[in-house]
């Protein structure tokens, strides 16, 4: 169970000159596991799946089967087989040469064959449909068939890609339940691309949570749920509250303009998103709760009801099973162990630059002079020469320094020259007030900006980032 | 609603019965009249009792049938390449293949006539092999042509299923593309076969002697034999029509394989 069946290293794929689709992952899948690679539509889970399947060979990294690197197998001669997004049947064939057709190739004998068709039409519930030609199916039949077929070959690995889109939702929902019931029974290891969030949590050992080309977060259903590591995963997984807050040392922060306790240390002046599930709140007299508000709104969602509290300008949607009057003042307690905190790496950012011998800061695509004698105390410049507290030359050629800013000091521009440095807006997360950018230039550095105005993915944008608001520390 | 579709059609049923419904009713009254008009079958049964005449019928089926064979050979495989091969500069190929239909036949024949003339010295040498290259050349862009349309049609998913299965390029070829494309093969064998039978001009331009039906259907009219030229017509007729509707049984019944309904 624990041995590791396919491995993904430092994958890159780029289609045409500058389409890059993947960004440089690293995946391991065990041996029987049920994986699902969950993520917005072209956040590249198919290409992943099509790189395991033979379709595509990465732009570079290893994918290794068994330690083998497979990077240049074609699809026939990998051990893998794929249920393809719109099942792929020939219709020219039967249910029975359908799926006879990857025994044939292996020279089985008649006898064989028709004993393993008849075994999978079992599995996938569907006796006695051998003769049927594929355009009489219906769609959650084909679906069966191309299942059938791909597990005939009893494949090591088996690749599903969004196989339940095109089915309505109760024959999902079935669906769903019995392609776990197979995972178990044929102890096969399952790989499952979908965009649905809840397909993901109902069926998967472990969720690969993905955007941009990118893993976000790998984990059980519930830590991700429970323990999202970033803004866009607690987004994307459940309906979620997200705030923009700092602590105050040991277990104090405050958000909302308020302070709240959460079960964990943090170290003071952290900036943190926190993020805090619907039915984690609870709803109280506006005296006993943490925070009070106003209910704009109260929506019977069929076994709950959705309650929309305004504080100020923040929103809290709360799950709850009573109805409330809107306009009525309410408040809100939260219990410490639900105040999830984010230390992510959007709400910093971060760069290591080096010093060239002009007293230069190189980092990212910026290259800038900073104020040097304000970051070595007591320097001082004589002649265009540094010195030290004590009088002693320094040179800073080639020390390397931590550069920061925060999203929220820098600002986006749709003119070219105005900002520091261009790129193309990559992700795009809406934080209560403000949306939280990814920028990314055509060097591949990416920036994290907040901004009221709203942009799109792919904007060309350029990034203006106040001099002043940069701050640098040397290593070592 | 049925007023209105008569509307529109009328200008082309104006058309199918002046020129194409008249005609084979001439047609049929002269294939099945004497030179003075009286009702007769003689002219079918002089058809089939002539040796010369049945042999021209049967040496023209067997040049429409190398042209087709061969013309199926070279387009396949191109038109494969075409759709699947994921050529840099596919479309442009495609219409350097297809070109030679846009060009008057005449001019290509002609400059085919001087490329074989140049190569073969004296064209008299070789009259069925020339036949065959004249005829192939002049129809091998309708071969391709509906071919290349049938497997663009495939879902690009099946030949990855296919691969994904297990199957080599060749067994993905035998197995799913040949199999898939056969309405596009039955299609470009009715634009070649049918016209490679009568299309005796091509083969004069050659300066070939070889005849065929068409060659016959001429020189009866040429000869004011109206009524002879009509029969070998309508014979010509009934034996395309019966290779229609047996190709396209063929691809019904391909289509419908496994039906368990």
């Amino acid at each position: 169970m624990e041995k590791i069946i396919i491995e993904l290293k430092n994958i890159t794929k780029t289609f045409g000159k500058d389409t890059t689709v993947i960004r440089d992952i690293n995946l391991s899948i065990k041996k029987g596991e049920f994986v699902t690679l969950l993520g917005p539509s072209g956040c590249g889970k198919t290409t992943i799946l099509r790189m395991i399947g033979g379709f595509e060979e990465p732009t570079s990294g290893e994918i290794l089967l068994h330690d083998q690197n497979i990077n240049q197998l074609t699809p026939n001669k990998r051990p893998i087989n794929t249920v393809f997004q719109k099942y792929a049947l020939f219709p020219h064939m039967n249910v029975y040469e359908n799926i006879a057709f990857g025994l044939r190739i292996k020279n089985l004998s008649p006898e064989q064959i028709k004993e393993k068709v008849s075994h999978v039409l079992e599995i996938v519930d569907m006796e006695g449909f051998e003769k049927r030609s594929i355009s009489t199916l219906s769609g959650g039949q084909q679906q069966r068939i191309a299942i059938a077929r791909a597990i005939v070959n009893e494949p090591e690995i088996l690749l599903l890609d969004e196989p339940l889109g095109a089915l309505d939702f109760k024959m999902r929902k079935e669906m769903q339940l019995e392609l776990k019931e197979m995972h178990k029974q044929l102890g096969i290891t399952f790989l499952f691309v979908t965009h649905d969030q809840e397909e993901a949590m109902t069926m998967s050992d472990r969720i690969v949570v993905m955007a941009d080309g990118k893993i976000q977060q790998e984990g059980t259903p519930e830590e991700i749920y429970r323990k999202p590591v970033n803004a866009f995963v607690a987004d994307f997984i459940g309906e979620s509250n997200i705030f923009v807050g700092e602590t105050h040392g040991g277990k104090k922060l405050s958000f909302c303009d308020t302070d709240f306790k959460c079960n964990q240390n943090y170290p003071a002046g952290l900036n943190v998103e926190v993020v805090i599930r619907p039915e984690d709140f609870t709803i109280t007299e506006p005296s006993e709760g943490l925070i009070s508000g106003e209910i704009i709104s109260c929506v019977f969602k069929g076994t709950y009801y959705e309650t929309t509290v305004l504080n100020n300008k923040n929103e809290f949607v709360i799950y709850d099973d009573e109805s409330y009057n809107v306009g009525d003042t309410v408040g809100l307690s939260i219990k410490p162990s639900d105040i999830h905190v984010m230390t992510s790496s959007n709400s910093h950012n971060h760069f290591v630059g080096e010093f060239n011998s002009r007293g230069e800061v190189t980092f990212a695509d910026i290259t800038l002079k900073p104020d040097i004698t304000k970051l070595i105390p007591g320097s001082y410049y004589e002649d265009n020469t540094l010195f030290d507290q004590s009088g002693n030359e320094i040179s800073l050629n080639g020390v390397r320094v931590d550069c920061y800013f925060k999203p929220s000091d820098a600002d986006l521009s749709d003119n070219p020259d105005e900002g520091l440095v261009q790129g193309r807006i990559g992700s795009i997360i809406y934080r209560g007030d403000h949306y939280n950018y990814t920028v990314r230039s055509n060097t591949e550095e990416e920036y994290f900006v907040n901004d009221d105005y709203l942009w799109n993915t792919d904007d060309l944008v350029s990034v203006i980032i106040p001099e002043e608001k940069i701050e640098y520390h040397i290593i070592g | 609603m049925k007023k209105s579709a008569w509307k529109f059609s009328a200008p082309y049923v104006l058309f199918l019965v002046l020129f194409v419904v008249l005609p084979l009713l001439v047609l049929c009254y002269y294939a099945f009249t004497n030179s003075s008009g009286q009702p007769t079958l003689s002219n079918f049964i002089g058809f089939f009792t002539n040796t010369r005449a049945l042999s021209t019928l049967l040496y023209s089926i067997w040049i429409a049938l190398v042209t087709t064979l061969v013309s199926l050979i070279l387009a396949y495989p191109t038109a494969y390449v075409l759709a699947r091969g994921h050529l840099r500069n596919g479309d442009v190929w495609l219409v350097v293949l297809v070109m030679p239909m846009w060009i008057n036949f005449t001019l290509r024949v002609t400059a085919l006539k001087e490329i074989l003339s140049l190569i073969e010295g004296n064209l008299a040498f070789h009259p069925f092999l020339n036949s065959i290259i004249a005829m192939t050349y002049d129809f091998l862009p309708f071969m391709i042509m509906p071919i290349y349309t049938a497997l663009t049609k495939l879902d690009p998913q099946l030949f990855e299923a296919a691969s994904d299965l297990g199957a080599t390029k060749l067994r993905t070829l035998l197995k799913i593309a040949i199999p898939l494309s056969i309405p596009g093969i039955v299609s470009g064998i009715m634009m070649v076969f049918l016209p490679a039978m009568t299309n005796y001009v091509v083969l004069d331009m050659v300066y070939n002697s070889t005849y065929i039906m068409g060659s016959l259907i001429g020189s009866y009219f040429n000869s004011y034999d109206w009524n002879n030229g009509a029969m070998i017509s309508v014979v010509l007729l009934l034996l395309i029509f019966s290779v229609y509707s047996l190709s396209s049984k063929l691809v019904s019944d391909r289509t419908q394989k496994g039906g368990g309904r």
